[in-house]
């Protein structure tokens, strides 16, 4: 069941009307067992064997978190998601790997990845860890722990929730308010507008090209590149808003998983502002337990470098994600070895604009599904390839609105004297011209939406 | 609760709703104006003479942004074409009868090819969403008899016919489409938002019988077919092109059927034509039996694209190569129905 979907929006209204009846006549352990319930119908809905996986998942986090002392029961812990996430995700990746060195073909299992599996280990393995490491107490209550895993709003895509900042959550019995829904309807509407209006329409030409680049104008490819680079901002990121903005329906709080990132400075800054969950969960359970920046110097570039290798294969089973993430990772190591500063005026914009076009680079490694696929685009690119021209609008439509949002939050940052921190339109539906400005919004997405196929870019990692 | 509390809320709860209708209608009306310029079809009306089975609205301003970008208006008779049609209208010396592809709404119309033959030739344009080279058959007389024009050319995308189809095409039984002016339905697409609204739940529901998806647009093929080796019934077709082909001799007209391929971009760059490649070399050799001048654009297509790069179909908003003619196809088709004619001539 896709965010964008009716199925899902008739889903979370039954959702939302429950809770909020819930709360009203019954205790909230009847309140979270419901949405328990809800969050595995949610993920039922798309294969209803994959609930059994969550929830063996759920259990062994459970009790390894219960027996943390016991090393070997800790390590049970950290292992079993790994290993279930290894198998549906990996297995055969690395057959096919081992196969092509030794010459052999082993053939392959049928395996379907289960969707959203690796974010909900991600977050199982964080619950593990930091109860290990005493940063938060164990979770007694099985059920709170399975709805902080399994909670439907950030299950398939994210964000990676750590256990830390949502479980306190779940003790604090948050209700629903008409203020919350007031704010998560518009942060989830913002969030839509991104994905279905702006993120597929732009897919329709990143597609085109990127299935047949030979065909194309150089121009045409590098178009379809920045805008692959659009796409999939505005459908990650549109994800995570309608993640944040049904959790803040239902009385929840989830960090931004996104700040601005194409006004990075830097590929340093630029991870700080991208899919800041799992930068900040890769940073927090594998760069600093490597060593980070404390075994000197050449042991941090080892450990910047393992952590983006990793880090590019959890988004896929494929030799491009780890490349794509081994040159982000030679690019932190630069970063680290120039100490640059962050600049002020033209030079601003020009190491924003070296970074919009390095990170679009690497992009090409991300989105082909191949090496054979980002050579063509690239060889199209530096050849400068003749072909079909395709000056396709959407693309300078969304990138006209990634201006006009990123103008209004830095506008919105220098009257309050801080730094970009995301940006909500988020307006006054009390007041006539809000309601209808908001009403315009969801009017422009109903008529403009993209009407085809198109799930989500991050559902499959 | 006491009662000045239910009457707080009470009022509390009119207002709230007061403000959610006077915002909607708000909203509804800055909608309606966007869309005037975004996705603005004139509702079909009724054509008395026959000659399509239905007309746009005369004199009605027209856009079109969610397939190429165009914007015009209809002339004197509710059609998408440059003159209007009155007694000081000068004989018509090529008569243009089709689908949406012809009617061009997608594309300006100094680049239809209305507008291109239009500066070699006195043209005149009926292309109507929908109408189908079938559905053209039954207006052929009516539009024939009306306009007394030198040439007319039908436009075709597809040439593989069911019986049933041409027996209705032979008998004149073929179903009409209907005008949409009157009722529920006439209303509300007099909103052109509501209208919007109404294709894209067409399109959500996998309905492409909409003006917005191009009811004849060309569509990406599911897989790359097999060469398709069925043909038309010979009988069959044979008595129709007969049959138009006298209706047009009556009123001293030639007549030219235009066929058109849908275009695909193989994923190894290489142009693939859809379509029934053995039913158009079938149904052009009937054609050619029957006194009727056959043009296949199918060449054409090819060498503009291996020379050019050139699509004809597809927009800067939409798929490549896939939907409705664009100023490429149209110039194209132009060129060479005017190289026919001259030929002719």
């Amino acid at each position: 069941m896709s965010f964008a979907s009716i199925e899902f929006l008739i889903f979370f209204a039954v959702v939302l009307g429950g809770t909020w009846f819930i709360e009203f006549q019954f205790s909230t352990r009847v309140k979270e067992c419901f949405l328990l319930l809800a969050s595995y119908f949610f993920y039922g809905y798309w294969d209803w064997r994959f609930c059994f996986l969550l929830l063996f998942v759920t259990v062994s986090s459970y009790f390894s978190a219960k027996h943390h002392k016991k090393k070997a029961v800790f390590v049970t812990g950290v292992v079993v998601p790994l290993v279930v996430l290894g198998f549906f995700k990996y297995f055969n990746f690395f057959l096919s790997s081992v196969a092509a060195v030794i010459g052999k073909d082993p053939g392959a299992l049928r395996i379907i990845l289960p969707v959203g599996i690796s974010f909900y280990t991600f977050q199982a393995l964080s619950y593990v860890i930091d109860t290990h490491r005493e940063k938060i107490p164990v979770e007694n209550d099985f059920v709170k722990l399975a709805l902080y895993i399994s909670f439907f709003p950030q299950l398939v895509a994210g964000p990676i929730v750590r256990a830390a900042d949502f479980l306190p959550q779940l003790r604090e019995d948050r209700k629903v308010s008409f203020d919350n829904i007031k704010w998560g309807i518009q942060v989830f509407t913002f969030g839509l507008f991104k994905k279905i209006v702006l993120a597929d329409h732009i897919s329709v030409f990143v597609d085109d090209v990127y299935s047949k680049p030979v065909a194309f104008h150089w121009t045409a490819i590098v178009l379809a590149t920045v805008s692959y680079s659009l796409q999939i901002y505005f459908d990650f990121s549109g994800y995570s808003d309608m993640a944040i903005g049904c959790a803040k329906c239902l009385g929840y709080d989830f960090n931004k998983n996104f700040n601005l990132p194409y006004i990075s400075q830097s590929v340093t800054e630029f991870w700080r502002r991208w899919h800041i969950s799992l930068s900040t969960w890769l940073k927090e359970y594998l760069y600093i337990p490597l060593g980070g920046n404390r075994k000197g110097k050449a042991r941090q570039y080892l450990n910047l470098m393992i952590t983006m290798l990793l880090g590019g294969l959890w988004h896929g089973a494929n030799w491009t994600f780890v490349f794509w993430g081994g040159i982000n990772g030679l690019a932190l190591c630069a970063d680290k070895l120039r100490h640059d500063k962050k600049r002020t005026g033209v030079l601003r914009w020009l190491k924003i604009l070296a970074t919009f076009i390095f990170i679009t680079f690497t992009w090409i490694f991300f989105r082909a599904d191949s090496f054979s696929t980002a050579k063509t685009v690239l060889k199209g690119i530096f050849t400068l390839q003749d072909g079909i021209h395709q000056p396709f609008v959407w693309s300078f439509v969304a990138l006209a609105f990634l201006a006009v949002a990123t103008l209004a939050a830095e506008i919105k940052a220098r009257k309050a004297k801080t730094d970009t921190n995301g940006y909500y339109p988020i307006l006054n539906l009390s007041k006539v011209w809000g309601l209808t400005v908001f009403f315009i919004v969801l009017g422009l997405i109903v008529g403009l939406a993209y009407t085809g196929e198109n799930p989500f870019v991050y559902f499959q990692f | 609760m006491e009662a000045a509390d239910i009457k707080k809320l009470i009022k509390n709860v009119f207002k709230g709703l007061c403000k959610i209708a006077l915002s909607g209608i708000l909203a509804f009306a800055v909608l309606t104006a966007f869309c005037i310029f975004y996705y603005n079809v004139p509702v079909r009306a009724e054509n008395k003479d026959g000659s399509t089975d239905y007309k746009r609205i005369p004199n009605a301003f027209y856009s079109r942004a969610t397939e190429g970008f165009a914007y015009g208006k209809t002339n004197n008779e509710g059609f998408v074409e440059l003159i209007d049609y009155d007694e000081n209208t000068p004989p018509i010396d090529v008569l243009i009868i089709g689908s949406s592809h012809m009617e061009g709404l997608e594309v300006a119309l100094k680049d239809s090819v209305t507008g291109v033959l239009g500066r070699q030739k006195t043209v005149y344009n009926l292309g109507t969403s929908g109408h189908t080279f079938i559905t053209c058959c039954g207006n052929l007389e009516a539009a024939a008899k009306k306009y007394r024009p030198k040439y007319i050319v039908m436009e075709t995308g597809d040439c593989l016919f069911s019986d049933k189809t041409l027996t209705e095409a032979v008998n004149g039984t073929t179903p009409e489409i209907p005008a949409q002016t009157g009722g529920i339905v006439g209303l509300l697409q007099k909103n052109q938002y509501l209208r919007l609204v109404y294709a894209q739940i067409g399109n959500y529901m996998g309905n492409s019988d909409n003006e917005q998806n191009g009811d004849t647009g060309n569509a990406a093929p599911a897989e790359e077919e097999k060469a398709d080796e069925r043909k038309n019934n010979d009988e069959l077709l044979s008595a129709l092109l007969q049959k138009i082909s006298a209706i047009a001799g009556q009123y001293n007209s030639k007549l030219i059927i235009v066929y058109h391929p849908g275009t695909f971009v193989r994923n190894d760059g290489s142009l693939y034509l859809t379509g029934n490649k053995t039913a158009a070399d079938q149904f052009g050799e009937a054609c050619r039996s029957n006194g009727i001048y056959y043009l296949d654009l199918s060449d054409r297509f090819t060498r503009e694209f291996k020379e050019n790069h050139r699509l004809p179909f597809g927009f800067a908003n939409t798929p490549v190569g896939l939907g409705h003619l664009n100023k490429y196809g149209h110039a194209m088709m132009a060129d060479e129905l005017y190289k026919l004619i001259s030929e002719v001539e």
